[in-house]
């Protein structure tokens, strides 16, 4: 017999007419969800505890466990060198395959300093077994380490880090063709100028047409190359567009 | 001569400029120290500003 999405059979029948007697449910849909509650949560040794009847009171809230951020010595730019030192040691271990630090971080690189309120980096990952790609045993990795994770940010003391796996062709490019750097004497990649240049003209945030403009008063870009890969991925008109408009202004 | 209260706007500009190429030129840790505390800066002051603890002054229309 087939009754509210299951199939029941005698005995079955006679289980939930037990059930709703016993624990004086007040309709048969009550005593399927008390006994599915049960099978739920039925040990896999030992007796079946039925949990109590009536209507299920709010969900728990869960509670996010709070882990003290490891502690990290040294000024602001010791901490800085650690952070890229954790990235490489991950790298090292394989949970990532390769890295360059990109963003705001990466203007920084060519220009002045200009604010910013982490360090984006942009990874590529090991191929992973399934179809699902998951960021999950970088966190798991962080975590281990003691590193607190708030949101999608792992603060390696107080400098809170990124990772963003490359999601196109752009970016991919970006990655590969990453310059080496040194962040204090601890060798590092930072993408191209050029390359940092084309992703703020693709995503063009207030925040990128100021780099933008920086970029162009302070960097030294190589023209050629960013047409190149303005050209390439699409972006050359918006790119015009934009400094045709900065350019009236 | 000028005036002792002269203001030499060139002298701002080039100071300026020789502040941005000399911040350009620091090592790579101590921009991306310097950017954060920029940032944190920045972050506190918007809180400040939503919150009501500050304001920015207003010019007045007469000077």
């Amino acid at each position: 017999m087939r009754r509210k999405g299951f199939y029941f059979s005698a005995e079955d029948e006679r289980l939930l007419g037990e059930i709703e007697r016993r624990y004086g449910c007040v309709s048969e849909s009550q005593a399927i969800r008390l006994a599915l509650r049960a099978l739920a949560g039925r040990p896999l040794i030992g007796e079946v505890a039925l949990p109590a009847p009536g209507r299920p009171g709010p969900k728990p809230k869960r509670e996010k466990p709070k882990v003290s951020n490891k502690v990290v010595k040294g000024d602001l730019p010791e901490q800085v060198e650690e952070a890229v030192r954790v990235v490489n040691d991950m790298k090292a271990s394989g949970v990532i395959e390769t890295y360059a630090i990109g963003g705001a971080m990466a203007v920084n690189f060519y220009t002045e300093p200009t604010e910013t309120k982490d360090v984006d980096f942009f990874i590529a990952l090991p191929k992973p077994r399934g179809k699902i790609v998951t960021m999950q045993p970088i966190y798991d990795y962080m975590r281990e380490k003691g590193y607190e994770i708030r949101d999608v940010w792992i603060n390696v003391g107080r400098v809170p880090i990124q990772f963003i796996p490359v999601y196109d062709n752009l970016s991919e490019e970006a990655l590969d063709q990453a310059v080496d750097a040194l962040c204090g004497k601890t060798p590092t990649r930072v993408f191209r100028i050029e390359h940092g240049l084309a992703i703020m003209t693709q995503l063009l945030r207030p925040k990128d047409k100021v780099r933008i403009l920086s970029a162009l008063d302070q960097a030294e870009i190589d023209f050629r190359r960013l047409e190149e890969i303005l050209c390439r991925h699409g972006l050359w008109e918006k790119w015009k567009d934009f400094v045709r408009k900065f350019r009236e202004t | 001569m000028k005036h002792k209260h002269e203001i030499d706007i060139g002298e701002i500009i080039r100071g300026k400029e020789r502040l941005r190429r000399e911040l350009a030129g620091l090592p790579f840790a101590e921009k991306m120290a310097m950017a954060l505390e920029l940032g944190k800066l920045s972050q506190v002051l918007a809180e400040a500003r939503k919150e009501g603890r500050l304001f920015l002054k207003k010019e007045s229309a007469s000077g």
